[in-house]
């Protein structure tokens, strides 16, 4: 207790108030502009954290994880376009929300959403942060190879009309993942290697271009024909309510609870990182809706459930990624890999000892995390009624500039360099080609993205598991979870072809 | 509008020429010191949190106190075996605003033909060495290197021998302990050591090949063999952890440690080096960086502005044999 | 003729094979070292993924037939204007500069989007476009001349250390633009306004502002390099 009250002295100053406040309006900017991560505004806040206390140095930098996390739900809301690979699973109902003309509820329910995952994962993180870290090592390259294999499944068959289609747009990603270094030797699988090898292309796409080329870009292209049309001069400008009603949050207990599980877990898992989760978490909650047809709406539909599943989860991953980062020092995702190495800028070192040696500046981590969620919830609230403006400004007028922020993001990425930033201007618009051809003959886009994402984690995990097994596949079969997410794959394939089918008949 | 537009593009010429003016005025100041309009990137070739990373952010934030220069970045390059990031310093301007985190690893990135390395870059500064260690999970039945190699050789391929990538310095060390052991072991490359430290913690992988300071981290769950410098470790935890020569493998010729320096693009101006090699010299002489150096058991080897080739020769020598049994050897450095 | 098969699966599908034999003509990517155990190698989940394609895709063009849905020749055009656009954007970006390009793209994809139902003029939009990349300039000439002045006097000590710094500097730069796109707005635009070509110089103005605000937040606040090609002041 004592050493509870230590750590909230640390934390308990009015500086760490107000930089927290500030952390959090920067990272909801940061998710909010497409091309700007949660890692790059905690790597830009770091010579500024250098200079603070401890304790208010890592509560500025919580704070714009936290921020950016939640921030990227905004524009996935009201445009469709995700601000970072975080919100992918919010686009679809998100955007079908704000068409029926709920885009209030939507933006503030992502909010309250992202508050309980926050809090949620922080109270995992504090209770059972050792016991999941040794969850976590269970995790070899096998296990994390069928989680993949998970992810792609559940992708393939939440989007689209039809599972095959979706499969071959996943393994167009995984094709697409395959360009670049082998990831095991490191030599290069591009086609004319010679010219290419000093190139951006050697290293394959890169994932946030993509992402941005497949939902910006193939937007802008897609919109051609309704812009010819007569423009609906009055939008919607009643956003409806803000907050959704207590009953209905309330009743969603379970699918908190399962999105809130899975971020978690699936953030405390290192490589895997925040886009498995959300599709997982919206799998889930599709799963809890069907199964009760007249208390829920069925996610798809543009309903209130399949924005909060994801959004919890996002922000679940926040709190799970720093398990296995405070406790072995291992980064989660690429946000707390820098937030790693913040800390030890900032004198923290990670790992067993700090849970021995320093508890009064874990418990001030842990109370800033809260803050941080907290400021994020109100700022992001605060902003609800201005965010939909935007959505009063004709397509015609909104589209050139959706354009043009789609390139200036992937960009910004590229950081000094002229011609990287120009390889991935490039690869957003190839993939914006891909996406409009993909989406005007019906296939749909979120397996792509999906696929490049684990594909290349597949492929990765696949090789060094056999490669451990000595050329067999021992390593998979001697493991119980390998075998529970196989089944989970089956599953979901078999199940989706037998609800498709029934559909059918239905219809007929 | 004809008349605006004319008002206008007469306005922005004037604009134009006052800016022409000033710039040449201020070109001509006598104590040395880089435009604030412009910005200092020290360039990363690794992912953001490692090894390599903290020490470059350290060293930019003791810069940043030193020097009073305020706009100097980190920025995280990753791929291609750090030749990304490599390339991305060689190509840039050659104006000294481009800083590399040169490493042992570049080295291996030049032999294995990624970049064209330090041939196209200068020489600003030497900072440190970082040891490595081979550890294996703490409840592991293997107590020394011996027991470990001797296992190996009864049944070749089934201890697993990790490291942080097929062409990072730890990988050369892993395949060079295999080469000398007769491909007894099964080499597994991981992808960095964040994947590494969960795969040796969770008994996925036999053997590790760590930098010390990742086994400091993780001093619970790992339990060092044997640790590659040249001396003991100057860490009191690792003081007992015999070296190879006392393990009975001197002659095993890897490298012992990873090796880190700052360079910038070939070809830029003196000034503008002579003062990156100052600051980075006081940047390394303050306090917090030398006592952060002594945290992670880092040994300091601080040079400035010396030869390239007296420093990458040894490196060379002992690599290039491993490197062109792995296969991964391009150029010259493959006959 | 009208085709049978629909193009997209079609076309995929012979993308698969032509992917499937580059798979199986390049080498193999394990290394001679990595003899002992078994690394499967980079090929082999590369053919699975070219094989299972190819099967999907073929079964798809065999199964499904063309619905005779056709994109209307308008969305065709503006679908090419804005490709073509954009690739011009790609190839240009680093010789002539990030401000000079964006202002291009964004002033014309605005004034053609804008003029759909309209009657439009080439003549307007040619000169509406040299018209505001001229202004543009010469507001981005004047905001770079303002903070490289205040840099300057900060860094030998005539301003306090305060306006040395990359934040204040971006802070000011803000201001600067929303006072001069106010005027823009008051002076030019209105005029152009008055003159009947209210949608020129809705676009001018929203181009200007835009371009400008995301010149100042990439580089000034987030040390982006944006290409400055022409104007490399």
């Amino acid at each position: 207790m004592s050493d509870f009250l230590l750590g909230l002295g640390l934390v308990a100053h009015l500086a760490t108030f107000a930089w927290c406040a500030f952390g959090s309006v920067l990272g909801i900017i940061l998710g909010a502009l497409p091309g700007l991560t949660a890692t790059m505004g905690i790597a830009l806040v770091i010579p500024i954290s250098y200079q603070l206390d401890t304790a208010t140095g890592i509560g500025l930098l919580l704070s714009v994880y936290c921020g950016a996390v939640s921030g990227a739900s905004i524009p996935a809301i009201l445009l469709g376009i995700p601000g970072n690979p975080n919100a992918i699973a919010t686009v679809e109902d998100g955007q079908l929300m704000t068409k029926k003309g709920l885009a209030g509820q939507a933006l503030g329910g992502a909010v309250i959403a992202s508050l309980i995952g926050g809090l949620g994962s922080e109270i995992f993180l504090i209770f059972f942060s050792p016991l999941i870290a040794k969850m976590t090592l269970a995790f070899g390259p096998a296990e994390k190879c069928t989680l993949a294999l998970v992810g792609i499944v559940i992708i393939a068959a939440v989007s689209g009309k039809s599972i095959l289609k979706g499969l071959l747009m996943g393994a167009l990603g995984f094709v697409f993942a395959f360009v670049g270094p082998d990831p095991m030797s490191g030599t290069l699988r591009i086609p004319f290697v010679e010219i290419f090898r000093k190139t951006p292309l050697a290293n394959g796409f890169d994932m946030t271009s993509t992402l941005i080329g497949l939902y910006g870009v193939s937007q802008v292209f897609s919109e051609l024909a309704n812009l010819r049309k007569k423009q609906n001069t009055n939008v919607c400008t009643n956003i409806g309510k803000v907050f959704p009603p207590f009953k209905k949050v309330a009743s969603m207990w379970q699918i908190i609870l399962s999105s809130l599980g899975i971020g978690t877990l699936i953030g405390a898992i290192p490589g895997t990182g925040a886009s498995i989760a959300v599709f997982m978490a919206r799998n889930a909650a599709t799963g809890i809706c069907s199964r009760n047809k007249k208390k829920f709406d069925q996610p798809g539909t543009g309903c209130l459930e399949g924005v909060f599943a994801p959004e919890v989860a996002n922000n679940a991953v926040t709190g799970g990624a720093l398990i296995p980062a405070l406790s072995l020092g291992i980064p989660g995702d690429s946000a707390t890999a820098v937030l790693i190495g913040a800390l030890m800028i900032n004198g923290v070192t990670p790992g067993y000892s700090l849970f021995s040696q320093n508890m009064p500046l874990v418990y001030s981590l842990f109370i800033t995390l809260c803050v941080a969620n907290v400021f994020m919830a109100v700022f992001q609230l605060a902003g609800v009624r201005l965010y939909p403006k935007i959505l009063l400004i004709s397509q015609r007028v909104l589209m050139p500039i959706v354009l043009v922020l789609s390139f200036v993001g992937p960009y910004a990425l590229a950081g000094s360099s002229v011609s990287k930033g120009i390889y991935y201007v490039g690869t957003a618009l190839f993939m914006g080609l891909v996406g409009y051809i993909a989406k005007k003959n019906e296939y749909p886009i979120a397996p792509i993205v999906l696929g490049l994402i684990l594909g290349g984690m597949f492929e990765e995990q696949f090789r060094r598991g056999m490669k451990l097994g000595a050329g067999t596949l021992s390593r998979f079969y001697t493991s119980p979870i390998c075998w529970l997410f196989i089944a989970l794959s089956v599953v979901i394939v078999v199940s989706t072809v037998i609800k498709r089918k029934k559909t059918e008949n239905a219809k007929v | 509008m004809k008349k605006i537009l004319a008002i206008v593009l007469s306005l922005c010429m004037v604009l134009a020429l006052c800016a022409c003016g000033q710039k040449e005025q201020g070109g001509t100041s006598k104590d040395f010191a880089p435009d604030p309009e412009k910005t200092i990137t020290l360039i990363v070739p690794q992912g953001a949190g490692g090894g390599t990373d903290t020490q470059a952010r350290q060293l930019v934030e003791a810069m940043k106190e030193v020097s009073g220069f305020q706009n100097i970045i980190v920025e995280n390059v990753t791929g291609g075996s750090t030749g990304i990031g490599t390339n991305q310093v060689i190509d840039a301007e050659a104006d000294g605003y481009t800083l590399l985190m040169y490493g042992t690893y570049v080295v291996c990135g030049t032999m294995t033909g990624y970049t064209d390395g330090y041939k196209g870059l200068d020489f600003i500064a030497g900072l440190s060495l970082e040891p490595f260690m081979l550890a294996v999970k703490s409840d592991s039945p293997y107590n020394s290197l011996d027991d470990v190699i001797k296992a190996a050789k009864a049944n070749p391929g089934s201890v697993t021998l990790g490291n942080a990538g097929a062409t990072a310095t730890t990988g050369v060390v892993a395949y060079g302990m295999n080469i000398a052991c007769d491909n007894a072991f099964n080499v597994v490359a991981f992808n960095g050591s964040s994947e590494l430290i969960p795969a040796v913690l969770g008994g996925h992988c036999d053997i590790g090949v760590f930098s010390q300071s990742e086994v400091l981290a993780n001093a619970d769950g790992l339990k060092p063999l044997v640790f590659l410098g040249q001396d003991h470790s100057v860490l009191d935890e690792f003081k007992s952890v015999p070296t190879l020569a006392e393990a009975g493998y001197g002659d095993l010729n890897v490298p012992g440690g990873c090796f880190r320096g700052i360079c910038c693009t070939k070809g830029a101006p003196a000034e503008m080096e002579q003062w990156l090699a100052d600051t980075v010299e006081a940047a390394f002489n303050s306090d917090k960086f030398q006592s952060f150096l002594n945290e992670n058991g880092l040994l300091p080897q601080f040079s400035k502005l010396g030869d390239f080739e007296k420093f990458n020769s040894d490196m060379i020598e002992t690599m290039k044999p491993i490197i062109q049994a792995t296969g991964l050897a391009a150029g010259e450095y493959a006959k | 003729m009208k085709l049978r098969i629909k193009p997209f699966p079609a076309v995929m599908t012979v993308l698969s094979a032509l992917y499937l034999l580059y798979v199986r003509m390049s080498e193999d990517t394990v290394l001679a070292a990595d003899a002992v155990g078994g690394d499967p190698g980079g090929k082999i989940l590369p053919t699975i993924m070219a094989v299972f394609m190819f099967a999907g895709f073929l079964y798809i063009t065999i199964k499904e037939r063309p619905d005779g849905k056709h994109e209307e020749k308008g969305t065709v055009i503006l679908f090419l204007i804005t490709l073509g656009l954009s690739l011009v954007y790609l190839f240009l970006l680093k010789p002539v500069g990030f401000v000079l390009m964006s202002v291009v793209l964004l002033f014309l994809l605005e004034y053609i989007y804008t003029t759909i139902d309209s009657p439009r003029s080439w003549k307007q939009g040619v000169l509406g476009c040299i018209g505001t990349t001229a202004v543009t300039a010469g507001a981005y000439l004047l905001m770079r001349y303002i903070t490289k002045l205040l840099l300057r006097l900060a860094r030998v000590g005539s301003l306090p250390g305060v306006f040395g710094s990359t934040v204040f500097n971006g802070v000011i730069s803000l201001v600067l633009i929303a006072a001069l796109t106010i005027l823009f707005a008051a002076t030019v635009c209105k005029a152009l306004k008055n003159k009947g070509c209210e949608r020129l110089s809705k676009s001018a103005l929203i181009t200007f502002a835009v371009v400008l605000a995301l010149y100042v937040i990439f580089k000034q606040f987030f040390n982006v390099n944006l290409a400055p090609g022409l104007l490399n002041y």
